[in-house]
């Protein structure tokens, strides 16, 4: 008995046929009779099967009531609503094509079903149809109303004729990159507004995004959205596996971030026809986040554009932090991939510009740092200044503010790790966190801080109020400074003297503080601008100048405050008085005389006999001591 | 033949319907299940592709929520092609239409009051759970039939009567070589085995019991656990 002929009775016997046992039984001697015995075994446990199913079926057919076995009769019309066909159907309800007689337009409608008489339901798609009205937007289904006629409940909707995403890409094949972002766009903008309604989607998927016949997207089903509120304290799921962000397959932690994943997977799917996780259940889908299996889009598709693929991946990264952290994010990150219009100048000229830029602020400091030592020393004229000069003490300038700006980095990052850690080590955290965040958020909602010119004035406040305060604490120091020593009193000149280099240091590091503060409360107003608000440009003039004022208090002084740590000055005796040599021109000397009255500059020939000179340098306020 | 019973999982073969919705006990309540077609609003109309239906596993987390609609959709969906199939496994004396219904419904109701604690890890796991109470509430009718004969009146036929049509058609002997190769079978070979040969599932179907990607692999697992099955039955 060969195999061939062994395979062809077994698929004969699996499919209920009649097997020709003379073809197995002819030729078998020793075990091939035992396997024609097995066999035949079988091929009688089918017939009996067969015979008795058939059985069944008829003796079914001939005593069920008619009216069980005939097509549940569907109702043609609801109120004013004939309903033409249904387009869709779940374990709760039937969604059906509808035509309006008294507005003359097609409706969709969702019925639900009349078996299901449960209050809740009613309740749960009165929730959907508020969902839907509060989110007024182009890009999203909208609500007509919901009428209950008999004794069934339904939700009319706009009726969008049109294709979902799932049929175009089955029909026309996978999407261009181009295609996906203008699709994206418009999708991110329909989350935007519908998780500022206070809703999480949660079912963001191909099937549920239509392009209508004039190229509308638009976002619907809100059947399993809901209130982000209600959303942090229960923990649930629904939506698609596919779809679904690890942590709300795992959690039930649906949040902005879970739609944020799941409109990431579509675009995947867009441009690839295919997931980032290939499982075919649940458990293998589990199993592949948990070993962080993923296919990367560059796998799939090499010929995308590097920026296209990078920002989808961050879309679908398993670890919610890693994503973009709202709808908003992801549409600037769509807007921002340009698709090849950037040339190769501006990729390789834009480092140049930056570094270009920081070496002109520092050449600027330093060249203010020294401008005002010469102005304040009054020894305009009579400088020593080499050409390089200024930008040797721009760098020392700004050194301290660097380094300072990396400490607070450098405190602020153990926070963070801390942050993940928490969140990534407890769920209780990760809800905590999360309930947190939202309350944050609807407190600034509350609050309008959502808003750019809101946020932005108080960033401006925040920026002048910590500056003035600084300038009016500093006041005493400044105004020594800013008098010539020449003239200024004794008891301001004693302010500058090394014995008060503490007040100096706590000078330089509060503007530092303000300068980078002045920064960092533009931050939340940048992302609110990057999720698509617009910017007035006064808010950001008015910025730049706090911003640049907090830097100009930062460093002119610098020089004054260090000068004798790097070039102290020669001490000298002219005419039995303690002075300094602070400049030369020519044949001139300029000395800094602090015991004399004012005017302390006096200007010598140096050749004169009177001068004697001692060797030691040191710091022209040395003789002040320390502050009254 | 095969076109009027529905398998114990979705309709929808597995390639079709790559994955179950996952509902949550909440959604349970809500029309949020309401599975909106692809189809809304398509000027295409309906017919294209099946509308996606519940899978059991589905339904199944529906149900152990306590969901009476979801409970009654899973029972629809099971119960016939497990009437089906006790037909054949039924005594001549219980074997009244009635009595197959009531006795495939009441074991499959009070099945479904333990599915707290039955973990379903595929399609066909509540499937085949479902035979198992099925048949062993068979078992437990013959047993009955055969222990009260004094009761039943003292009837020629009656020992044949509580024999199963299977045992009748094969033997005992042979039948029970049968079982004991099947339950040396590795499962999902069992599961082919009896999908095909006794549930009469068809091969799409089959697909999505066995967590196959397509009928034809289907097909595949049933021949090479039948080429088992045979080789086993040769070793009782």
């Amino acid at each position: 008995m060969s195999e061939a002929v062994l395979d062809e009775a077994i698929e004969q016997i699996a499919d209920g046929l009649s097997v020709d046992w003379s073809a197995l039984d002819a030729p078998a001697p020793g075990r091939a009779r035992e396997w024609a015995k097995s066999l035949r075994v079988l091929s009688d446990i089918v017939k009996l099967h067969r015979d008795a199913a058939a059985d069944y079926d008829q003796t079914t057919l001939a005593t069920m009531p008619a009216t069980e076995t005939a097509a549940v009769a569907e109702p043609d019309t609801w109120g004013k609503y004939r309903l033409a066909n249904k387009v869709g159907e779940g374990s709760y309800g039937s969604v059906y094509r509808a035509w309006d007689s008294e507005l003359e337009r097609d409706v969709a409608i969702k019925i639900l079903h009349r078996r299901v008489g449960d209050t809740r339901l009613r309740e749960r798609l009165l929730q959907e149809g508020r969902a839907l009205a509060k989110v007024q937007h182009n890009n999203v289904v909208r609500v007509l109303g919901i009428e209950a006629h008999g004794d069934r409940v339904g939700l009319c909707m706009e009726f969008v004729r049109g294709k979902t995403l799932a049929d175009i890409v089955r029909d026309q094949g996978r999407l261009s990159a181009a295609e996906a972002v203008l699709i994206g766009q418009d999708l991110c903008r329909a989350l935007s507004a519908v998780h500022r309604a206070g809703f999480i989607h949660r079912d963001v998927k191909a099937k549920n995004v239509m392009r209508d016949d004039a190229g509308r997207i638009v976002l619907m089903d809100f059947g399993t959205g809901r209130a982000a509120e209600a959303q942090a304290a229960k923990s649930d799921r629904a939506g698609t596996p596919l779809y679904m962000a690890p942590e709300a397959l795992e959690e039930g932690q649906a949040s902005p971030r879970s739609d944020v994943y799941s409109l990431g997977v579509l675009l995947y799917y867009l441009v690839s026809g295919d997931y980032p996780v290939n499982a075919r259940t649940i458990d293998e889908l589990r199993a592949a986040h948990a070993n962080r299996e993923h296919r990367w889009l560059s796998e799939l598709r090499p010929d995308l554009p590097v920026a296209f693929m990078q920002v989808v991946e961050r879309a679908i990264a398993l670890d919610p932090d890693e994503r973009y952290e709202t709808a908003g994010d992801l549409l600037a990150a769509l807007s921002n991939i340009g698709l090849g219009s950037r040339s190769i100048l501006w990729k390789f000229g834009l480092p140049v510009l930056c570094v270009l830029a920081i070496f002109l602020v520092i050449a600027g400091m330093g060249a203010l740092t020294s401008a005002s030592f010469d102005r304040i020393l009054s020894r305009v004229g009579f400088g020593l200044n080499q050409r390089w000069e200024p930008l040797v003490w721009g760098i020392r300038a700004s050194v301290s503010p660097a380094f300072m700006l990396m400490l607070m980095f450098l405190a602020l990052a153990p926070v963070v790790v801390i942050r993940r850690v928490l969140i990534a080590a407890s769920s209780m955290m990760r809800s905590l966190d999360a309930s947190l965040r939202l309350r944050l958020a609807s407190a600034a909602h509350r609050a309008r801080l959502d808003e750019v010119p809101v946020l932005a004035s108080c960033a401006l406040c925040v920026s002048s109020f910590v500056m003035a305060s600084a300038w009016w604490y500093f006041a005493p120091l400044l105004s020594a400074i800013a008098s010539g020593v020449s003239t200024a009193p004794p008891e301001q000149l004693a302010l500058l003297s090394p014995a008060n280099v503490g007040l100096h240091n706590q000078y330089r590091q509060v503007f530092a503080i303000v300068v980078i503060l002045s920064l960092l409360v533009w931050y939340p107003v940048i992302r609110l601008v990057r999720r698509g608000q617009s910017f007035p440009l006064g808010f950001g003039l008015a910025g730049a100048i706090v911003t640049g004022v907090a830097l100009l208090f930062l460093q002119f002084p610098y020089r004054l405050l260090y000068f004798s740590l790097i070039e102290p000055f020669e001490a000298v005796t002219w005419r039995d008085a303690q002075c300094y040599e602070i400049g030369a021109r020519e044949d001139d000397l300029l000395l800094f005389c602090p015991g004399s009255q004012p005017p302390r500059n006096r200007v010598v020939m140096k050749n004169d006999s009177e001068l004697k000179r001692s060797g030691i340098r040191e710091n022209i306020f040395s003789s002040f001591g320390k502050r009254p | 033949m095969e076109s009027g019973k529905t398998a114990c999982s979705s309709g929808v073969s597995a390639s079709a319907l790559p994955f179950p919705r996952v509902l949550s006990r909440e959604e349970a309540a809500g029309p949020g299940s309401l599975v909106m077609s692809s189809d809304l609003g398509s000027s295409t109309g309906t017919g294209e592709e099946p509308l996606a239906p519940e899978t059991t596993i589905e339904l199944l987390e529906l149900a152990k929520g306590g969901d009476p609609e979801a409970l009654g959709r899973l029972l629809e969906r099971c119960v016939p092609a497990l009437r089906r199939w006790a037909h054949g496994r039924l005594p001549p004396t219980a074997r009244s239409l009635n009595d197959t219904a009531d006795i495939v419904q009441d074991t499959v109701i009070s099945a479904m009051r333990h599915l707290e604690a039955f973990e379903s890890r595929h399609q066909g796991a509540l499937q085949a759970y479902l035979r198992r109470a099925v048949m062993n509430r068979i078992r437990d009718v013959i047993r009955h039939h055969k222990r009260r004969p004094e009761i039943a009146g003292l009837s020629e036929g009656l020992e044949d009567e509580a024999t199963s049509p299977l045992e009748a058609a094969i033997g005992a002997e042979n039948l029970e070589r049968y079982e004991t190769a099947l339950e040396r079978l590795k499962p999902p070979d069992r599961e082919a085995i009896i999908g095909r040969l006794e549930m009469l599932y068809s091969y799409d179907e089959l697909a999505t019991v066995l967590n196959r990607p397509t009928a034809a692999a289907a097909r595949m697992a049933v021949t090479r656990a039948m080429k088992r099955l045979a080789e086993e039955m040769q070793h009782v």
